[in-house]
Order: C-alpha cells, then sequence, then structure tokens
C-alpha cells in the first residue's frame, strides 16, 4: 500500500561533515554549530549525539498540549525529521492557554499547520512533515512505519490503543503522555525486548464516564506542558543515543501539580499474553494490525451508557425566551459551580449534579406546582438529573435539550463558549 | 488456596515441626502448610496484629473520592516469617472489597482497570502486606 505519507524526503543529517577549508577543520557548518552548541557541549552528547539525532524521524501524533511542547523541543533540537499527525482539529482560542505552539493569530487554523508554522519560525532548517488525518486504525502501521520514534500527545482512548498496537507490532519505541486536571502520566513503551505495550499495562480500556477530557474537566496549562516537555527528554535520549541515558521503560511517572508530587512507578514486563505484543491463549485474540480491530467497540465495552432519553416533555432552548414562564420556574443549573461562575442565565441558580441527591428533599419542599426547568452545558446531564427528579417523586421536572449550547445557537450568540 | 496433600507422610511431618520448635520455641504458635506441592511452615504469634495500610488515588479515582489523595486503612492479621504465604486475608480483593469499596464504593467501575502498586511496585495481586506499606490505585489519563 502507498505510504499515506507519499514521498518522504531522504533524512540528509544536519549537513555533512565540512571538509577542511582554510586550515579550520569543522564538525558542522557555522550555523549548525551555533544552534546546537549548548546540547553539542554535554559530556554525553557531542558532535556524535547531534549527528545521530539528525539521522533520526520522530513522529508527533497530537498537535495539543502535549504535542505542542515535544514538537517545540525536538525541532529545537535538531531532529532529522519530524511528523506531524493531527485530526484536522483547528485551533480554539480555548486551546491558547496550553496548546503553546499555537497563536492568537492562528485561531481557526489547521493545528498541524500552525504548529508546523511555529516549529519553521524557531528552526527555519527543521525537515517537517504534516498530516491532517489523524491516526486512523486503518493506516495505523503506514503512517508509523516511516518514523524511528513515535510520541503519543493524543487526547483520547481509542488513538492510545491504536498507536501502542501499531508500536508494538512494528516494535517502534513508543513515547507515551497524557495530562488532565494538575495530573500527568509518561512512560516509553515498547522500546526493548521486555519492555511492556501500552495494553500490557491497561488491557482493559476505562468505562467511557470514567475518561474526563480537558475540554470538559480542566486541565492547568503548564501540566500537559511538563509532561509533553518529558516526552522530548525521552524521544532525544532515544534519537541521539545518549550514552548511560536510563529510558523511562518499565517505569511510569505520576505527575501531580497540585501537590508538586511526582512517583515513579516500576512497571511489569512485556506480558506473555498481551493482544498486541505477546502471545494469547487463543490466538485469534491476537491484534497483529490495528486495521483489523475494532476499536470502538472495545472502547465501549464495559460502558454503562445509558439509552438515549427521548426528547418528549423536554424543551427546545426557545422555551426559555417566555420570560414569563422562567419567573414563574424553580430554575436550575446543573453544571459545575466553576462552570457556572464563568456563565449562567439570568434566574438560574446552581445545583451542581454532584450535589442534586442532598438537595432533593429541599427541592421537593420548596417546589409546590411550580414546574422545574433544568439546564446544563450539553443537555446530558440536566437529563439525568430530571430522571434523578422523577425517581425522588418531583415529577413537574423538565430540561432542555442540547443545554447552554443549544441556547446559544438559538437564541442567543452572544453566550460565551468555553 | 492451602490443602493438606499427601506428599508428607505423618513421620517426616512431625520431624519437621520438632525442628520448627527448636527454632522458635514454645513462645509463639506454629503449623505446618501444603502449598503448590511444597511444605511451607507458618510461625503466629499468639496475638494478632494490626497494620497500617494507606491507599493512594490517582487522576479519576481521586476524583471519584472527592479530591482525598490518600487514605489509611486498619487490617488485622496474623504475623508470619514466611515471605511467600498467601494470606486470604490479605488478598487483593479482599483489600479492594472488604476495606477499599466499603469506605468508598464510588470507586467500583474504576478499580478493574486501575494499575496497582505496592511501595511503588507494579503488582498484579496483592500477597501480604505489611504496616506502612503504601498501595496506589492508578487509572490511565487519556488527555492531552
Ligand atoms: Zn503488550
Amino acid at each position: 500500500m502507498k505510504s499515506p505519507w507519499g514521498e518522504l524526503q531522504e533524512l540528509k543529517g544536519a549537513s555533512t561533515a565540512q571538509e577542511e577549508e582554510n586550515g579550520v577543520r569543522q564538525a558542522f557548518s557555522n550555523d549548525v554549530l551555533e544552534r546546537y552548541s549548548r546540547q553539542m557541549l554535554l559530556l554525553r552528547f557531542g558532535v556524535e549525539g547531534q549527528k545521530r539525532l539528525s539521522q533520526k524521524s520522530v513522529l508527533v501524533i497530537g498537535a495539543g498540549g502535549l504535542g505542542c511542547p515535544a514538537a517545540m523541543y525536538l525541532a529545537s533540537a535538531g531532529v532529522g525529521r519530524l511528523g506531524l499527525l493531527d485530526r484536522g482539529d483547528s485551533v480554539d482560542r480555548s486551546n491558547l492557554h496550553r496548546q503553546i505552539g499555537h497563536t492568537d493569530a492562528s485561531v481557526g487554523a489547521d493545528k498541524c499547520l500552525s504548529l508546523r508554522d511555529s516549529l519553521m519560525r524557531i528552526n527555519p532548517g527543521s525537515s517537517i512533515c504534516t498530516l491532517s488525518t489523524g491516526i486512523t486504525a486503518k493506516f495505523a502501521l503506514q503512517l508509523i512505519l516511516p518514523f524511528d520514534i513515535v510520541l503519543d500527545c493524543t487526547d483520547n482512548v481509542e488513538s492510545r490503543y491504536i498507536i501502542s498496537d501499531a508500536c508494538a507490532a512494528l516494535r517502534k519505541p513508543l513515547v507515551s503522555g497524557s495530562a488532565i486536571g494538575f495530573e500527568g502520566q509518561l512512560s516509553v513503551y515498547c522500546d526493548s525486548e521486555e519492555s511492556p505495550c501500552y495494553r500490557c499495562i491497561f488491557p482493559s480500556p476505562p468505562p467511557p464516564d470514567c475518561v474526563g477530557s480537558c475540554d470538559t474537566a480542566g486541565v492547568l496549562g503548564p501540566v500537559p506542558g511538563v509532561i509533553g516537555t518529558m516526552q522530548a527528554v525521552e524521544a532525544l535520549k532515544l534519537a541521539a543515543e545518549i550514552e548511560g541515558a536510563e529510558v523511562c521503560s518499565r517505569r511510569m511517572v505520576l505527575y501531580d501539580g497540585l501537590s508538586c508530587e511526582t512517583r515513579v512507578i516500576r512497571l511489569r514486563s512485556r506480558s506473555k499474553t498481551c493482544r498486541a505484543c505477546g502471545n494469547p491463549e487463543d490466538s485469534s485474540q491476537r491484534i497483529v494490525n490495528p486495521a483489523e480491530f475494532d476499536y470502538g467497540s472495545f472502547t465501549l465495552a464495559g460502558s454503562c451508557a445509558t439509552p438515549q432519553s427521548t426528547d418528549q416533555g423536554r424543551l427546545r432552548a426557545t422555551a426559555l425566551l417566555d420570560k414569563g414562564r422562567l419567573k414563574d420556574a424553580l430554575c436550575i443549573d446543573v453544571r459545575p459551580k466553576e462552570q457556572f461562575d464563568m456563565c449562567s442565565i439570568g434566574g438560574f441558580q446552581n445545583i451542581p449534579i454532584t450535589k442534586l441527591s442532598k438537595e432533593l428533599i429541599t427541592i421537593q419542599n420548596r417546589v409546590g406546582d411550580k414546574e422545574i426547568i433544568l439546564i446544563c452545558r450539553r443537555g446530558v446531564d440536566s437529563a439525568t438529573a430530571v430522571s434523578m427528579m422523577r425517581k425522588a417523586g418531583i415529577e413537574n421536572a423538565t430540561d432542555v435539550i442540547g443545554g447552554l449550547d443549544a441556547w446559544r445557537q438559538e437564541c442567543n450568540p452572544e453566550f460565551p463558549t468555553y | 488456596m492451602i490443602t493438606p496433600s499427601p506428599i508428607c507422610s505423618r513421620s517426616i511431618h512431625i520431624e519437621i515441626l520438632l525442628i520448627v520448635k527448636q527454632c522458635f520455641g514454645n513462645e509463639v504458635g506454629y503449623s505446618l502448610l501444603y502449598f503448590n506441592d511444597e511444605i511451607e511452615f507458618c510461625v503466629q504469634r499468639s496475638d494478632e496484629m494490626t497494620m497500617i495500610v494507606k491507599v493512594l488515588f490517582f487522576a479519576k479515582a481521586k476524583e471519584l473520592c472527592g479530591g482525598v489523595t490518600s487514605s489509611s486503612f486498619e487490617l488485622t492479621g496474623p504475623t508470619t516469617t514466611c515471605a511467600t504465604l498467601f494470606f486470604p486475608a490479605f488478598s487483593k480483593e479482599a483489600l479492594v472489597n472488604e476495606h477499599i469499596l466499603k469506605r468508598f464504593p464510588q470507586l467500583e467501575s474504576i478499580i478493574p482497570i486501575c494499575v496497582l502498586s505496592l511501595n511503588l511496585e507494579y503488582v498484579e495481586d496483592v500477597r501480604e502486606l505489611s504496616d506502612g506499606d503504601e498501595i496506589a490505585l492508578i487509572p490511565p489519563i487519556s488527555g492531552g
């Protein structure tokens, strides 16, 4: 199959060693020597390390909070070729507090191209190839094959298994980072014979309701910065083959920014029965090529997703335009307090869904014959809240289809996005 | 887990017991156990020992516990000088079901996918615990 990357240029290295000229012998051109001098000064790095680095290719998957700092350090350090892969998202203003490779001017632009522009500004000599397709199971092997080292900087469970399975199949070192809230994790997989893959450590995916995202749970900007930067350190150790370096393999770094504590857990070695890098007893369970594995149903396994409630009896956002109805009703916004404090519709009071069960009796006593109108960000939690109330015997509760997103789209474009 | 096995005749059994008695004296209780066809002996103090084990919560596990980073549990069980014995009272299942989930039932759905570490070392199961041990529940983080 043709490579999705098309024709990739050969790695030239950081310009070949210069012949003696005017009585001067030098390893690299003046520009290269100056640019990378501070890392070449390092005892274990030196000219040889720089040469090895310039002959390696690194793939950064995800151009977000982890991918930005990782790619910026790798491009700055003079990696031979850098591949950037992102699923074609465009830069959103809410990304900028952590995705430091993008600028306010690039809001709306393709993330891969925006990041590439930043990298070229830092190091115009970089060799960067981009694909705005994201990692897909179908092309995972082909996408990863041309690279020596892979960085997982993605933000979702499915991609993490696809990338790990492909790296396990190709035995490519995988530098895996993740971050949310104040916490981050870092580990290097598949870099040696004994080294486990992601699936060896996490054979079953988390239930979908246990997976937070930075968009909903929030994240402190520098936390993915710390982890992405550590991913760059690991990738440089691997690429420059720094003498005496100990790669974070068979170990997992847990970073908690809130307590400023770091723990390093010693991990197991490669699992003999791993579906991706071992030999499971039932050989049909073996994942040889991610293209043949159904990641969608795998990551949904264990899901206790409630069937989508019908929209019967629920309100369209436009119903909120009826000021009189709002005035007569008990209006409750069930989002977390942090979100409610950022913006809300006048007349709504905040009872976060996590606190709702404790408040049910108070509500029941207070509401009388009044209608209860519930709202949340997207109309999922509010529906759950309605059913909680029904179970508690509060019948006259309803909620807004699509939540505040629908309110913004259908009624009030001035309502903030976040 | 520990089943009597016919590999050891009565006379050998008594002989081993005598050796154990010479080593440890009469102050302690002891018994011979058979485990995976190997003879092991266990020396028990007459009093049961109470130990404190600290459980650390990370990422989603911490969030589900309302931001609690760690919680200490008091476990009671026999002390032992034998390093390879399996104590059902301290198995992972017992620790999780009888202690952690009793205090934090909201962790039920996430515990099966957590990496479990004992004193910073990955473990598949918990076989024995000592006073002051630190167990961590580490769910994967996916965000980036
Ligand atoms: Zn594996």
